[in-house]
């Protein structure tokens, strides 16, 4: 089938004209949605949308997603595929914006990262998230500051914005009994950032993203953080280390 | 014996971490770290070779005793064999 939907999108300040197959994909971008000259072109095929389908049934023994929905997870692969090229990476996790910094939280699906940014939007007045689920992390123009940036990509709960804000931590979550958070070295947080980052069967791209990686640090903070997010210290623990300022 | 998989080494701290690359690469769990000898213990694994082969090699680098170099060799082969690394 040719591609009958074409718009463009504007993502980690590249405008890219996207072609696809099925509205569905078009609809999850309409926040991102731009008219600025493209840069960047990406094209799913039906043959993207098979791959995802085989890749699907390879892991889980079947697949019930239709053609528009596997749609979606091509383009987010073939976007997240091409922008490597431009130094910018997607990592899973849900992004915070506070006082114009960004805290990326980042864990396994599950362990409570959409329950944490929640305490903080409701304590933080001004914050909101950049991105719930699959932010892309850009550098700056002079390549020294990085930047969390949007994405269609919001998690279940669709949360998204299409700000760039200087990202100031990474911090991968893990449920624990008690709370407590502290700075990690990069070697300690290097296996759980390559876990929670896209990553490319094309070992050039591959090799890009762990460049990329190691450039986060140190103008990025790396902390680990044991999370109990029904105890009541839970946020203060982390806004004040993440801050240094009392909640 | 050699390796399973294509892994690409980033080097930090005073550690090499070795991080699987290219089409399989989704089939290795995780990362392993190393020290600079068990680095080179996996730069001889690309190609067919033998824990005696390995010791040997190293024998030839180092000045710690043949046998202390067998046991380190034996080590590092032992957490890439529970990891699934190594072809036999």
């Amino acid at each position: 089938m040719a591609a009958v939907y074409s718009f463009a999108i504007s993502i980690a300040g590249h405008v890219i004209q996207v072609e696809t197959q099925h509205f569905r994909s078009c609809a999850i971008c309409r926040h991102f949605l731009s008219d600025g000259a493209a840069d960047i072109r990406i094209r799913v095929e039906q043959h993207d949308i098979d791959a995802e389908r085989e890749a699907i049934e390879r892991l889980a023994g079947y697949c019930s997603h239709w053609d528009g929905s596997l749609e979606t997870f091509a383009l987010h692969k073939r976007l997240a595929e091409r922008l490597i090229d431009e130094d910018i990476l997607l990592m899973h996790g849900a992004v915070i914006a506070v006082d114009r910094q960004a805290y990326l939280f980042t864990a396994p699906s599950g362990t409570g990262k959409t329950t944490h940014i929640r305490q903080w939007l409701d304590r933080c007045p001004g914050s909101f998230v950049v991105n719930g689920d699959k932010p892309f992390i850009r550098f700056s123009d002079d390549g020294s500051l990085p930047l969390a940036c949007g994405s269609p990509w919001g998690g279940k709960e669709g949360m998204t914005s299409r700000a760039m804000i200087p990202l100031k931590a990474v911090i991968l979550m893990e449920r624990a009994e008690d709370n407590h958070i502290s700075p990690i070295s990069l070697a300690d947080a290097f296996p759980v950032l390559l876990q929670q980052v896209y990553r490319s069967s094309d070992r050039r791209k591959m090799h890009k993203t762990l460049e990329l990686l190691q450039r986060l640090h140190p103008a990025v903070s790396l902390w680990r953080f044991r999370c109990n997010n029904f105890k009541d210290d839970c946020f203060p623990t982390a806004y004040r280390a993440l801050t240094g300022r009392e909640p | 014996m050699r390796l399973k998989y294509e892994f690409e080494a980033v080097s930090m701290d005073d550690k090499f971490i070795l991080v699987p690359v290219g089409d399989d690469a989704m089939k290795v769990n995780g990362v392993i770290k190393l020290n600079g000898p068990g680095l080179e213990i996996v730069d001889m694994l690309k190609t067919d070779t033998s824990e005696a082969a390995i010791a040997d090699a190293l024998a030839a680098k180092y000045d710690n005793g043949r046998s202390d170099l067998l046991c380190f060799v034996q080590s590092v082969l032992a957490v890439l064999r529970e990891n699934g690394l190594i072809s036999e």
